[in-house]
């Protein structure tokens, strides 16, 4: 069973970087709704908790965005209404409808991103990147908890000796600089520690290979390819159809430029389709046993 | 063939007059398990140290170490970051990496080990040592026990040909030592690792260890079998306090036939001597209480978060003034979280908290704190704000606590660099500079040494004497059977029975003191090795 978030994270890192930058970078409505479309239905299979608050938080969001620019953008020659004296123009409620559907795409696919590159995702990626920053980001997520269960507990200590008095507030804060300036003594003291773990298990002897427990298989060059070449279809449709909104709405359309809205079509659609597929395999599977 | 050869190694600090290390000889077979023990400052640590070629500090050092027959420091780096392994005591500080998977690749990875190979030795690693249900886990779920048998399952990936350890059960409770220690008998017995350790607690390591060791001021004082070394440490020696014991009621005893290792070995040393008759220790007399309560907690729940379950599920608990409490059970049973609830650190959603006999929500603007509490926390560095011991007891001026610390020889040592012993004394100090009546102490004994301990006990009568009230959280039964008046056990967040120590302890079965355990059916009602020998001395005058 092979689902999108199983794929090498670098493939899985590819393909959001793919798909969030012809969303983001792309003035083109049609792009922008394909994006959407995908990216609502990716994230609904996810079944990420408190889904309906990030439905609710991305409509506001649209509506606010949408209206923000016919307000304060005098261009466009259709006329809606007058507010104020001023002019609402037919194109800028387009190009503020364009502009809020791309972002919320965006924001739908960084929630999925988010969801799917684990911190292990992550540090595999960042490894092939930086060896070091890969390990300094580890140990990050190593020490920022330690630290913080530290630093309660200096404080809980600090309070029964009578440190910290109750409702005066320059009190409150002398104390916590207190307890945070312990902390930082504390850290370095066991910084050398960790220098000597890491000295004692042969961390300068030589060159470090970073052990990742993903495997690079066939279908990622696949995916790679796949993803490369419908993105690259993608930007062209966007760059042939060169939508515009001043002063007038106006846009191209021919055969290659709709072959490239549904070549970014399947893009976008490529975690819901790959997802369904193998959901459908795992039941046609299970039937058998 | 021997794996290390010591040869006259001598080793002195910079700045320093005193040698630490003070020309030693010996040799460490393969596949021995040598267990090193002495006082903090016996030269212990710097001696593994020195065996470990990464870890070498600045100092003087003459004398020769071979490392199979050749010597230490012109061995190939690559081969020693290896095949030496090292684990230290503090297991929070010596990880790394963020996932435990991660944390059992880590030497591998330094080594440029290819990535089949490193699956395959973590996944045996994993595997050995059971960790495979928390391959996947973030360290920071993972308890101080898992945290420290992961650093020795990350050194043995490396497949190492010897382990050093120092104290490495120091901060662990005696159920996840135990188990580490076996864990290491194992990588000893099954791979015939070598194995170096440095330990105090002598109890559970003396019948793992086929040598002991005991240093004394950077020298050997003694080199033999643990028998014999045990044997030969005698009632007034310093070390006579690091017996397990056993072996120290063998030598109160008046050492006849050979020195008993174990229960078991003790259990058939007493009915070789006390066939016929069964000592009857005096009846255990009615603890009357009239005094008044210190504390009494009624009903108490509480849960850290709405969503969580419950960590005490109505506790109810009194203890009365002017006596000593110790709280026993396994961990996670809420007696951390009962402690911070009477220190009002956290508070129960339901429940009544007294604390002599007035509710604990109307001490008001910290009156809890000010001459009626004192709590001395697990960690005791957590209490340390200044850079060295005259400026932390600044503002302590009880003349006490003179007797406590030695303000002349410690004034300008950093908190940090102080034993374990002493910082527990020293933390004790600023806990009883506020004039505390109830003292709460969490595993006092955690990490110090034997001497240390009788030093904490008689520091704990004193303050019983001086009509302080004391409630202690803690493993070590041993310590609690000798300075308690009354104890209780802990279970999943209840107090399931509380009473006299002498009454709870002869009826516990595993919460209860070696002593007890053995004596059990022979001597009744001996708990502590004192009370042993009173029925020891009984039955002598009553054969003449």
């Amino acid at each position: 069973m092979r689902k999108i978030e199983d794929y090498h994270p670098i493939t899985v890192f590819l393909y959001f970087v793919a798909v969030i930058c012809v969303t983001m970078f792309s003035r083109n409505p049609f792009l922008s709704l394909i994006s959407l479309a995908g990216a609502v239905c990716y994230f609904s299979m996810l079944r990420i908790p408190r889904a309906a608050q990030a439905h609710l938080f991305s409509l506001l969001l649209f509506l606010i965005l949408t209206l923000i620019n016919p307000i304060f953008s005098k261009s466009g020659e259709t006329v809606l209404f007058f507010l104020n004296n001023r002019p609402i123009t037919l194109e800028a409620l387009c190009y503020g409808m364009n502009a809020a559907v791309s972002l919320v795409a965006a924001l739908y696919w960084f929630r999925c991103f988010s969801q799917v590159m684990t911190t292990d995702r992550l540090l595999c990626v960042f490894s092939k990147i930086s060896k070091k920053l890969a390990l300094i980001l580890t140990m990050s997520l190593r020490f920022v908890p330690l630290f913080k269960d530290q630093w309660h507990r200096i404080d809980d200590a600090q309070k029964t000796l009578g440190l910290e008095q109750d409702g005066n507030i320059v009190d409150f804060f002398k104390a916590k600089i207190k307890v945070t300036d312990t902390l930082i003594t504390w850290a370095i003291e066991g910084g050398i520690i960790t220098a000597q773990s890491m000295e004692a298990r042969g961390y300068y002897i030589g060159r470090r290979r970073v052990y990742s427990r993903f495997r690079f298989r066939p279908s990622d060059i696949v995916l790679w390819i796949l993803s490369l070449i419908l993105a690259a279809g993608a930007v062209y449709s966007f760059v042939k159809a060169s939508f515009v909104f001043y002063p007038a709405v106006t846009l191209r359309f021919d055969i290659p430029i709709l072959l490239g809205y549904i070549g970014f079509f399947i893009l976008s659609m490529l975690p819901v389709i790959i997802n369904t597929q193998e959901v459908l395999r795992w039941k046609y599977l299970t039937s058998g046993i | 063939m021997e794996i290390f050869d010591i040869r006259n190694l001598s080793f002195s600090y910079p700045l320093s007059l005193r040698k630490a290390i003070d020309n030693i000889s010996f040799t460490v077979k393969k596949g021995e398990f040598l267990c090193i023990c002495g006082a903090t400052g016996s030269g212990k640590s710097t001696l593994l140290r020195l065996l470990k070629p990464e870890l070498v500090t600045k100092g003087e050092r003459f004398g020769e170490i071979l490392y199979n027959g050749r010597d230490l420091r012109s061995s190939d780096a690559k081969e020693t970051a290896l095949s030496i392994g090292y684990v230290a005591q503090n297991p929070d500080m010596q990880i790394v990496t963020d996932k435990v998977w991660h944390e059992l690749a880590f030497a591998l990875e330094n080594a440029g080990m290819s990535q089949g190979e490193t699956a395959r030795r973590i996944s045996e690693s994993a595997s050995f040592f059971s960790l495979d249900h928390i391959f996947d886990e973030k360290i920071s779920a993972l308890s101080g026990g898992e945290r420290q048998l992961l650093t020795l399952a990350s050194v043995s990936a490396a497949e190492p040909d010897v382990l050093l350890l120092d104290e490495p059960t120091s901060s662990l409770d005696p159920i996840s030592a135990k188990n580490f220690l076996y864990q290491l008998k194992r990588l000893n017995t099954e791979l015939g690792i070598s194995v170096i350790i440095a330990e105090h607690r002598l109890e559970e390591v003396i019948e793992l260890c086929d040598r002991l060791m005991v240093m004394d001021k950077g020298k050997i004082h003694l080199l033999s079998s643990p028998r014999e070394a045990l044997s030969a440490i005698d009632k007034d020696s310093v070390y006579f306090s690091y017996l397990p014991a056993p072996a120290r009621l063998w030598h109160k005893a008046g050492k006849d036939g050979t020195l008993p290792l174990s229960v078991r070995e003790g259990r058939n040393y007493l009915s070789e001597r006390f066939s016929a008759e069964t000592l009857k220790e005096a009846p255990v007399k009615k603890n009357d209480n009239k005094a008044a309560l210190a504390v009494e907690m009624k009903d108490v729940f509480f849960r850290y978060e709405r969503s969580s379950p419950d960590i005490l599920k109505g506790l109810s608990l009194s203890v009365y003034e002017n006596e000593i409490f110790s709280v026993f059970g396994p961990n996670a049973s809420g007696k951390t979280t009962a402690l911070s609830l009477l220190c009002g650190i956290k508070k129960p959603y339901m429940g009544k908290i007294r604390i002599f006999g007035k509710p604990i929500r109307d001490y008001k603007d910290n009156s809890l704190y000010r001459e009626c509490i004192g709590y001395l926390p697990q960690d005791v560095t957590a209490l340390f704000l200044k850079d060295s011991v005259r400026e932390e007891l600044k503002d302590c001026d009880t003349a006490a606590l003179r007797s406590l610390i030695d303000l002349e020889a410690m004034g300008d040592i950093h908190p940090y660099d102080l034993s374990g012993g002493e910082q527990q004394l020293l933390a004790l100090c600023k806990v009883l500079a506020g004039h505390p009546r109830l003292l709460i102490l969490d595993e006092p004994t955690k990490g110090i040494d034997p001497n240390s301990k009788e030093n904490l006990k008689a520091v704990l009568r004193q303050l019983k004497e001086q009509g302080m009230t004391v409630i202690m959280v803690t493993h070590d039964v041993e310590f609690a059977s000798e300075v308690s008046d009354r104890c209780a056990l802990f279970f999943k967040g209840e107090c399931v029975s509380s009473g006299s120590v002498k009454e709870m302890l002869s009826k516990g079965q595993f919460y209860t003191t070696a002593i007890s355990r053995m004596t059990r059916g022979i001597i009744e009602g001996a708990v502590t090795v004192e009370d042993a020998v009173k029925a020891f001395e009984k039955a002598e005058r009553a054969k003449l």
